[in-house]
């Protein structure tokens, strides 16, 4: 026979099992666009390299595809983690690959505008990495927390507006490039540019929307989140069918 | 796009690897008219053109002297349109032209037969890399 107070905290634990076995929208939504993503990330890089693998500009496209699959596995590799320090360093890898990954399509982006030489006759390169370095070190060191029960990043009001103003800024940049070059192109290039366009715009949504929810700005926002997170899985569709399909 | 090494109005080398704007004529009377500029300005102004601009083109002189027995001049040219990047172009042309003072420097008759001229047009794409494709023959081997 169980008493009454034993009775309920059976009850009480039951519900915390039942509450740790179910998925929040946010684990399934990682669970199902992030892994295909990576994937197709993975692909696209070496489709891209096999087409000329010595092209500065096909090296740059094929990184920073890498370097956003790498940021999504990392988010995978912390989703059931309950160690709030790895949760803490994996989310930083994620989200500084997240930049670098856009910062080194633009280097893709500036070559085919411009060049190849650009990259190996100019300084302006150099400076700009160690612009860029001396960024992501900063940024690097900005605190994050971990939200305890739900185990997720909880970002300080430094790195989520520094996250926002340097994201943005690549971002914005790498859209003017695109469109400089976008005028370049011939009626057929244009076509599957503008689904590559297309894609880093819903990148962007993605990365955004994970900034706004790693802020925790906003209140009861993971269902949305949830949502704007598929713009991931969006994106890399269309940059597939931008760069794979002929 | 086109570049070319001119000697007297003459065009020794000259490729046309891409044509946007639709440049006329023929490389001869390119090369003549550009020859004649640059003698017209160094003789006024006492100095040589380094680039000028139109609405849709750019263009790019490099002038060398050969320390040959005839000491003869050469102009490298480069006609682009209007993106061209001066810097870029100015480093990248200075390395062809090297390369054809060292090749071709000790001859004491640049001009005559120029089929001997057609070897280094091989040479000149391989310094020249990417700059000889447009952007949508760049953007080509990616998307």
């Amino acid at each position: 026979m169980i008493g009454h107070d034993q009775f309920f905290n059976y009850e009480e634990n039951r519900k915390k099992v039942r509450e740790m076995d179910e998925l929040t929208p946010r684990q399934i939504n990682l669970l199902v666009a992030f892994p295909i993503f990576i994937v197709i990330a993975i692909i696209l890089g070496i489709l891209i390299l096999r087409r000329d693998p010595h092209y500065k500009a096909n090296q740059f496209f094929a990184l920073a595809f890498w370097l956003n699959g790498i940021a999504l596995l990392f988010n995978l590799l912390y989703l059931f983690s309950q160690d709030t320090f790895l949760i803490s360093v994996l989310n930083k890898a994620s989200i500084g690959s997240i930049n670098m990954g856009l910062i080194i399509m633009l280097f893709g982006i500036l070559t085919l505008y411009k060049g190849e030489n650009w990259v190996k006759e100019t300084k302006t390169l150099y400076w700009f990495i160690t612009l860029l370095v001396i960024l992501l070190t900063v940024q690097n060191f900005l605190p994050i927390d971990v939200n305890i029960p739900e185990y997720t990043p909880e970002w300080s009001l430094q790195f989520g507006l520094f996250q926002i103003l340097f994201g943005q800024s690549l971002f914005i940049t790498l859209l003017y490039f695109s469109i400089r070059l976008y005028r370049e192109l011939s009626a057929e290039i244009k076509r599957r540019f503008r689904r590559f366009v297309l894609g880093t715009i819903f990148i962007n949504l993605t990365t955004s929307s994970v900034t706004i929810q790693n802020m925790q700005i906003i209140e009861n926002y993971e269902p949305i989140a949830a949502v704007l997170n598929l713009g991931a899985f969006i994106a890399i569709i269309l940059i597939y069918f931008g760069i794979v399909r002929r | 796009m086109e570049l070319g090494i001119i000697k007297d109005g003459v065009p020794l080398v000259s490729k046309q690897y891409y044509n946007v704007n639709k440049i006329k004529n023929s490389a001869v009377l390119r090369a003549g008219f550009l020859s004649g500029l640059n003698a017209f300005v160094e003789h006024t102004f006492s100095e040589e053109i380094e680039a000028f601009q139109m609405r849709n083109f750019t263009i790019m002189l490099l002038t060398r002297a050969i320390q040959n027995p005839n000491a003869t001049k050469i102009i490298f040219y480069c006609i682009g349109d209007k993106e061209l990047d001066l810097n870029i172009v100015k480093k990248v042309i200075t390395k062809v032209l090297d390369e054809f003072v060292k090749k071709y420097g000790h001859l004491e008759q640049l001009s005559g037969d120029l089929s001997k001229y057609l070897e280094f047009q091989r040479s000149m794409d391989k310094i020249l890399g990417d700059l000889i494709r447009s952007p949508d023959d760049r953007a080509r081997s990616v998307f």
